[in-house]
Parts: C-alpha cells; sequence; structure tokens
C-alpha cells in the first residue's frame, strides 16, 4: 500500500480531502463539543462527508480522529474511549473508500505543553501518541498524518510514537504563523529547523496546514520545498473566519482557493487538500484544475 | 545599572531566579513597593507583549518572562498597600463552554497579571453560570472569555445575555481567540475584543479608564 500511495504521488498531485471539523458544524449538528465521538453516536453522518470527498475528486481523506489522542480524550473524560473512537474513525473512512483511493489517520496536537513550559514529559507524550497511532495502524490505514504542529518538539514525539506503533508510511505537517521576518510557529520554530529535525526523526513526508490563507501558503511552499526532496502536502484555510448572525463562515470562495493552489502546485507541492472552512465544493474545483498539471 | 532596571532586564530575558533576587534586593534596600511593580514588572511585561505581537519572540520566551514576572510579583504581594489593592482591578478569565484550549488562555491571564490586576482563573470549559456566578462573588471588574473553536464561542453571546437578563451591568466582557473577530464582538454585544495577549491588556486598561 505504502509503494502503490509512492506510485500514485509520481503520475500525479494527490489530492487530500477538505474540513472536516467546519463540515460537521454546518451539517446541521450545531456545537459539537467532541467531534471524534460522533465516530460511534453518529457514524453515518461522518462517512456521508468522506463520500462527498471522495466523490469530488479527493485521492486520500483523513479519519475524524484529530482529537484522538489520550492526553487530549483524558482532559474530556473520554480517556475510556481511546481504542473504540480511533478504530471506528477508521472503520467509517475504509467504508467510504473507493478501490484505489487511500485513508490516512490523523493524528492532531495532544493539547499540552512538554515540560518544563508545561507538565508533561516527552516520554508520556511520546507514549500517548504511540497509543494512538497504534489503534489507527492496526485498524488498517493506509498511512498516518500528523498535522496542524504548532510546536517541533511535540511534532518530533508524534513521529517517535508514531514509528514504534509500526512500520507505516508518515506524513508530519506542522502549522506556521507569518510574521515581518517570516515563517515561524508559534513556538519560534523555522521551516528549514522542522523540516531537518523531521527528516531525522524519520518522517517520509512533510506537510503545512492551518492558520494560514491560501494566498500565504503559496510562499511558504516555495520555502518548503527549498529545504526538503520529500514529498510535501500543502493544506490551506479557506480564508480567515468570520461570523454573522450566529453562523461562522470561511470568506474565500473555491475559484479564490483553486487560482491559489495553482501557485502551490507551481511552486512544488506534490500534495493539496484543504483545512479548515474548506468544503466538497473546494476539492472538487481543485481536483478539476489540478488533474492536468 | 540600578536594581530596578535590573529587575526590568530579568523579566525580559525571562530569568526567573534573576527576577526574584532582584526584587528582594530591591525590597530590601528600601525602593518602593510601586516602583519595582511599575517600572520593573509591568514596563517589562508590556514590552514582552509587544514584541510578541510584532513576531520578534515566541510563546516559550513569553512565558519564560511571564514566570520571572510571576517570581517578583508573589514577593511583592505581601507589601501592596490598600492603594496598590484598589489600583488593580479584578478579573475572571476562563475558556468558554465546551472548550479545553488553554494556551492562549494562559497567556493573557499571565499578561494581565503582569499588568498588576488581579486575576482569578477558572480553567477550561467555562459555563455562562460559573463565569456569573464568580464575577457577582469576587464583585469583579471584567469577564475575560477565550475561545479556539468556532464551535463553542457562542457561548461567549450566552455570557452577554446572561448578564443582560439578570441586569447585572457594572461587568464588562472582553472575548479573545484565533476564530474571533471585532464584528463578532459587536454582534454577540460583549464590550471588547482583544486580537491577542498584548491587546486584551490594552483593552482592559481602556474599559477601566486606566
Amino acid at each position: 500500500m505504502q509503494k502503490a500511495f509512492l506510485r500514485k504521488n509520481e503520475e500525479k498531485t494527490i489530492i487530500f480531502d477538505g474540513a472536516m471539523g467546519t463540515m460537521l458544524m454546518n451539517g446541521g449538528l450545531g456545537s459539537i463539543k467532541t467531534p471524534i465521538l460522533l465516530n460511534i453516536e453518529k457514524p453515518a453522518f461522518v462517512m456521508n462527508i468522506h463520500k462527498h470527498y471522495f466523490a469530488a475528486g479527493a485521492d486520500v481523506v483523513i479519519t475524524n480522529t484529530f482529537g484522538g489522542n489520550p492526553l487530549k480524550l483524558a482532559a474530556e473524560g473520554l480517556d475510556k474511549q481511546l481504542e473504540v473512537v480511533n478504530r471506528e474513525g477508521v472503520n467509517i473512512a475504509k467504508k467510504a473508500c473507493p478501490d484505489g483511493k487511500f485513508v490516512a489517520g490523523d493524528i492532531g496536537p495532544c493539547g499540552k505543553m512538554l515540560k518544563p513550559l508545561g507538565d508533561i514529559s516527552i516520554e508520556e507524550m511520546q507514549a500517548a501518541f504511540y497509543l494512538q497511532a497504534n489503534v489507527l495502524i492496526e485498524a488498517g490505514v493506509d498511512l498516518l498524518i500528523i498535522e496542524t504542529m504548532y510546536s517541533l518538539e511535540e511534532a518530533l514525539a508524534a513521529v517517535h510514537g508514531a514509528r514504534k506503533g509500526g512500520d507505516i508510511l508518515l506524513l508530519a505537517s506542522m502549522t506556521f504563523t507569518k510574521t515581518k521576518y517570516g515563517f515561524f510557529t508559534v513556538m519560534g520554530e523555522s521551516i528549514a529547523q522542522c523540516v531537518s529535525a523531521l527528516e531525522d526523526a524519520g518522517a517520509d513526508m512533510l506537510g503545512a496546514n492551518c492558520t494560514l490563507s491560501s494566498g500565504d501558503m503559496i510562499d511558504l511552499t516555495k520555502e518548503l520545498r527549498a529545504c526538503t526532496k520529500k514529498p510535501i502536502l500543502i493544506q490551506p484555510n479557506a480564508g480567515k473566519p468570520v461570523t454573522r448572525k450566529a453562523v461562522t463562515k470561511y470568506q474565500q470562495k473555491p475559484s479564490d482557493f483553486v487560482r491559489d493552489a495553482k501557485k502551490i502546485k507551481e511552486a512544488g507541492a506534490d500534495m493539496i487538500g484543504g483545512c479548515c472552512g474548506t468544503t466538497p465544493e473546494f476539492i472538487q474545483a481543485l481536483s478539476a484544475a489540478i488533474s492536468d498539471i | 545599572m540600578g536594581i530596578v532596571k535590573e529587575i526590568y532586564n530579568s523579566v525580559i530575558a525571562g530569568k526567573v531566579e534573576d527576577a526574584a533576587g532582584g526584587v528582594e534586593q530591591g525590597l530590601s534596600s528600601g525602593i518602593e513597593v510601586d516602583e519595582i511593580l511599575n517600572n520593573a514588572l509591568i514596563s517589562a511585561m508590556d514590552l514582552v507583549g509587544q514584541r510578541f505581537a510584532e513576531g520578534e519572540i515566541f510563546i516559550p520566551h513569553v512565558i519564560w518572562s511571564a514566570k520571572a514576572m510571576q517570581a517578583g510579583m508573589d514577593l511583592l504581594k505581601p507589601h501592596f498597600s490598600a492603594n496598590n489593592k484598589s489600583k488593580s482591578a479584578k478579573i475572571i478569565i476562563g475558556t468558554a463552554q465546551g472548550d479545553i484550549h488553554d494556551i492562549g488562555k494562559n497567556l493573557v491571564a499571565m499578561m494581565l497579571e503582569g499588568a498588576g490586576f488581579e486575576v482569578f482563573d477558572l480553567g477550561v470549559d467555562v459555563t455562562p453560570e460559573r463565569f456569573v456566578e464568580k464575577a457577582v462573588e469576587e464583585n469583579a471588574n471584567i469577564i475575560a472569555i477565550s475561545a479556539l473553536l468556532t464551535t463553542t464561542m457562542m457561548s461567549m453571546a450566552d455570557v452577554v445575555a446572561m448578564l443582560k437578563e439578570k441586569a447585572l451591568f457594572s461587568f464588562k466582557v472582553l472575548i479573545g481567540g484565533a476564530p474571533l473577530s471585532e464584528e463578532f464582538c459587536e454582534e454577540i454585544g460583549a464590550d471588547a475584543y482583544g486580537v491577542d495577549a498584548r491587546e486584551a491588556v490594552t483593552k482592559v486598561r481602556e474599559l477601566l479608564d486606566l
């Protein structure tokens, strides 16, 4: 499967799916405290979102397990559900997945800071990532995607933990902010610093997602491309969220997103998807525009 | 270099022991509590906040500076006069109901303490009832609410509505968090929106006419 994925990536720009969280919110479920619980409470609803993304042209969907780190689950009193919510997240995506397409197991931040800033040790953090990765791998994901990492140390803990979970294709995607001095994580790590450390830790593919809109992601892609030969995935947000009459909407239209996505492709992205605020319409437009380049 | 300037520099550099040592030395050599508070601790955190907002320093640095400021503040507190206390307004802070993200909220809480305010941190996933109850209990000036999720920010509107319903007009509501905006603040009728931790401090000062 790993070979199939990498082969596909040589043939074409791999299209990832768009947002899950913002889709759940707009799906009539209103305010959702813990989206990962929907994997056991409303599996058909989650599966439908995956199906829409595949139908829109996504080659890969990301499981609804972003919040499935045991430390995060424990903070919500759900630590006993670790296995079932993560496993069902994978099962739902696999059921929605047509032949020749892929399921990426989602691993998000654990919600804690490492000592001495926070109260978690590096060993505890690695162990937590291992536990989640282990369930996702056992349940049969094609690859793991560690994403929205705003701290390099935490991302490294996730890569090390996931590597212990098994032999699996591993993508690590960081979240950068734009400062007047360039792109940095909120912890102050540069793109080059992140790339070098993540490659040494054993990440097979690298990426950037969230916070930045597609316009800023173009410049970031150029910089990321210059730092690594490994495949890279770029997942921008659909602009910045605005709230009107209690409904949160992202500002960008699919056409604006696609215009920038083409430039992101030209800047060297091997894989493109969408983060917060993107919908199947974005992915459909993206897939149509990118398939020929 | 004077001791006040040394404390100021220690806080900016995030040197916890140096800051605490400086405050001890300052107090024992008879420097006014207000002088240390305003010209060393608070003004240092102002600069730290400014540098953070401008992308010159990052979260780890801010946290170390805040820890240094806090260490100094702990030593100063027993020496606060009634005058110091009345100057420092009370602020209730917490993460919105349903939201467990506390990094941003903690930064704001530290900056507010650094600015000399008395801060009551209710933690994460705080219900509107709890915010209002604690504000009444402490006779607070401001309720500050943070949210990272678009799904949880609506509970901020519930706090505003609850205050109105109970006719508790003396409490001002300050909101902040990544998905928020000035427009959202206006729409739900909150009193102020802070785009980052530094602006949260500025907005509190504005709300209190300081």
